[in-house]
């Protein structure tokens, strides 16, 4: 077969498995009922904090000017950002390829390692967990949302709530199999159950895998905004503490990163989080003799991996570039009205409209980006609820424009 | 390399060759405007963007594509085969005999110009020289054809000597006021969307109290920034009442599905259906649209599910006001 007809058939095939998954979305009435309780729970939430904190507002329009400028020195930002961490004790690295960030993963962790893992939507994009397990290690998603999925072997629906789509019931069920007791379904019991099962395995764990929700470069000062406690616990407890985090999060400096953070969490419904971790290197003491030494009670070592993977073809491209000032606040999908109906159905580790062009560059190319591309409305509704305003009409109108430029096979009579 | 359902080249080779989407005979565009006298030459232009009459044939249409499997393959290899012999097009005969309530859709389209002249404009019409606005081949990512079709659309407009434009549909307007600038090409004319042209309307009275609500088009709100005027326009009606649904109106209204409707049609059923889940959480029985699209897919969705919703276009209500003319 020749090749062009053979990739067109592939694509072809791609389409149909995925609008297959969306009718079955469509039909699932556990996402509308869960994704519509959510959806309403966060607009009341969104509003309470917006009235409460109205000055987050101009705020937002401030991080989109620093997200802007960081884009056009990025390359400094990083050798600025790796200047400081060395000298904080830390060991910066940079991975341009997915390869490169196994061979550094297998380097720094290696084999027979028990580690826990915070949130990391990087850690989905690369599928980590798995990369971990195949080198021999074992892996606990320490999140809450994302032991659930690790338990039921699910990928997430969202960004922030990877399990926005399972009801209690099921998480009853499932936590009940493997903790090996009876676990009602009664959400105080099933966390509660949760901290028990992750206890003793962040206190065993050898590495602590987390990302970072922004950094900064002047300070190599990396910031990881929570609310369960199980990012301090998992950047804490190791002896061994290990980031991976995109080049798109750096920002020149700690007042940058502060303002990124706080229009983060504030435009994910939160007046404050319960927890905003600042991370600069290794634990140290200098209490005997003021000699410095490292790994007091937390991680003797800290290590940094700073990733490409397609982002800087993004950041550099005058249209694209846009979705990458995404801050993850997640507060688009509870406005996306195509992800009421199916949830993270509709995206492929990234999820809705802007998150197509993620796909496109990042995972899975064009074959998995068009039916994303082409599923958005361009609406724009996800617009007027982004802190930093990407124009997701644009970018898809954008994108759509080159997967019909770059298709291998034209259709038309023409 | 990225896969493109089928059935956008049909569409695309539809407007390249019949300069509608659906490849429908240009007769059928014109078929509305009998008996009303429109001048074909003047200052100001109404413009339908074809877009109302072509609904009648649309969910024809979109069965046909449905049944050509895999987004309308079979079809765009019909297409193909046919093309090669110098006929593009899909079968035109079956889509015919397929009309659906074109009366209802003509109908809109002679209010728009009742209600215009009773603010003493008196458009003129194209007729069957009016093109297509390309608003499809935009979506799709055509970007190629549709640089080429607004320099025509562009010529047409000067030659034809227009000043205004009245359009009737959001899709249209955006193409023109922003979109086909994008591509360099700039219309030095005054283009409006019908609700901006009837800023003299003097009001009227309801023979009974009504309450309605705004089914607001994502693209007139959003990048079209036109949000209050049709609210304004409302007031001036006595016995209407324009309730307002809590926060899914104005520029955080709910799409009503159709822009995927070709190619997802599930999905875009679904989202108007949700769309009426909304309205009826919130009580809304009477629903105003603005679009041509929302019209047509939330009426046929609450008549397909005998929903307790009426959905009407926006100057049904305002034509009942000055007593013009009603459906």
């Amino acid at each position: 077969m020749p090749r062009a007809l053979e990739a067109r058939m592939n694509s072809k095939q791609e389409f149909i498995e995925y609008y297959k998954g969306l009718e079955a979305a469509l039909e699932n009435q556990n996402i509308r009922i869960a994704i519509g309780r959510s959806i309403k729970a966060f607009r009341g939430n969104f509003s309470k904090t917006m009235a409460k904190y109205p000055h987050t507002i101009k705020m937002a329009e401030e991080v989109r000017v620093i997200k802007e400028q960081s884009f056009t020195q990025w390359n400094n930002l990083l050798k600025t950002a790796m200047e400081s961490i060395t000298e904080n004790h830390g060991t910066p690295y940079f991975a341009q390829t997915e390869e490169d960030l196994s061979k550094l993963l297998k380097n720094i962790v290696g084999t027979k390692q028990v580690i826990v893992k915070a949130k990391s939507l990087l850690g989905e994009e690369v599928d980590v967990r798995k990369k971990l397990e195949a080198m021999g290690n074992t892996v606990w998603e320490t999140d809450l949302g994302e032991l659930i999925l690790q338990l039921l072997d699910e990928p997430p629906m969202h960004i922030l709530s990877p399990a926005i789509h399972i009801p209690r019931e099921k998480v009853a069920e499932v936590f009940s199999k493997a903790m090996g007791k009876k676990i009602n379904p009664d959400i105080t019991e099933e966390v509660e159950a949760a901290r028990q099962f992750l206890r003793q395995k962040f206190m065993d764990a050898d590495v602590g895998l987390s990302s970072a929700n922004v950094v900064a470069a002047d300070t190599g000062a990396l910031l990881i905004i929570e609310n369960e406690g199980n990012a301090r616990l998992t950047t804490g407890f190791p002896r061994k503490h290990v980031v991976i985090v995109g080049i798109e999060k750096l920002v020149p400096t700690l007042g940058d990163a502060f303002k990124v953070a706080e229009v983060t969490w504030r435009y994910a419904q939160y007046g404050v989080p319960a927890y905003v971790n600042m991370i600069t290197g290794p634990s140290k003491t200098g209490d005997i003799e003021k000699v410095t030494t490292y790994g007091a009670h937390g991680p003797k070592e800290l290590h940094v991996i700073f990733y490409d993977g397609g982002r800087k073809t993004m950041m550099e491209h005058p249209v694209y570039r846009e979705a990458a000032y995404c801050l993850r606040c997640g507060g688009c999908m509870y406005e996306c009205p195509v992800y009421a109906l199916v949830a993270g159905h509709f995206g492929y580790r990234y999820f809705i409209g802007y998150g197509s062009i993620w796909t496109n560059f990042v995972c899975g190319g064009p074959e998995k980006a068009a039916p994303i591309a082409y599923t958005c409305l361009r609406c724009g509704r996800c617009v007027e609820q982004c802190p930093v305003k990407i124009n997701t009409p644009s970018l898809v109108s954008e994108l759509r424009k080159d997967l019909v430029k770059n298709r291998p096979t034209q259709w038309s009579s023409k | 390399m990225g896969f493109i359902p089928p059935v956008m080249d049909i569409i695309k080779e539809n407007v390249l060759a019949s300069g509608n989407p659906l490849g429908l005979s240009p007769k059928l565009f014109t078929k509305w405007a009998q008996g009303l006298d429109l001048p074909n030459a003047g200052d100001t232009f109404i413009y339908t963007g074809l877009e109302y009459q072509m609904l009648p044939y649309n969910d024809r249409f979109l069965d046909m594509v449905k049944q050509a499997g895999a987004f309308g393959e079979k079809m765009a290899i019909a297409n193909t085969i046919k093309g090669l012999f110098g006929h593009v097009g899909i079968d035109l005969g079956k889509i015919f005999a397929a009309a659906k309530h074109g009366e209802r859709y003509d109908a809109i389209l002679r209010r728009f110009v009742e209600v215009l002249r009773s603010v003493n404009i008196s458009p003129a019409y194209l007729y069957e020289d009016e093109p297509y606005a390309g608003a499809l081949l935009y979506e799709f990512g055509f970007h190629d054809e549709l640089a080429e079709m607004g320099r025509r659309i562009r010529s047409l407009f000067i030659d034809k000597g227009v000043k205004r434009l009245i359009v009737v549909s959001p899709h249209s307007l955006e193409m023109f006021k922003t979109v086909y600038p994008k591509f360099g090409i700039t219309f030095d004319m005054e283009i409006i969307h019908y609700i901006q042209a009837l800023g003299a309307f003097k009001g009227g009275n309801l023979s009974q109290p009504l309450d309605v609500t705004i089914h607001d088009p994502c693209h007139l709100v959003r990048s079209m920034g036109i949000v209050e005027e049709p609210r304004n326009l409302l007031l001036k009606v006595a016995g209407c009442t324009v309730k307002e649904i809590p926060h899914v109106n104005k520029k955080m209204t709910t799409c009503c599905g159709a822009p995927i409707e070709s190619y997802l049609p599930h999905l875009g059923q679904s989202l108007a259906s949700l769309r009426l889940d909304e309205f009826e959480e919130a009580g809304l029985t009477t629903v105003l649209t603005l679009c041509p699209f929302c019209y047509h897919n939330l009426l046929s969705m609450a008549e397909h599910e005998k929903r307790k919703i009426t959905v009407r276009e926006i100057t049904d209500v305002i034509a009942q006001g000055i007593g013009g003319a009603n459906e």
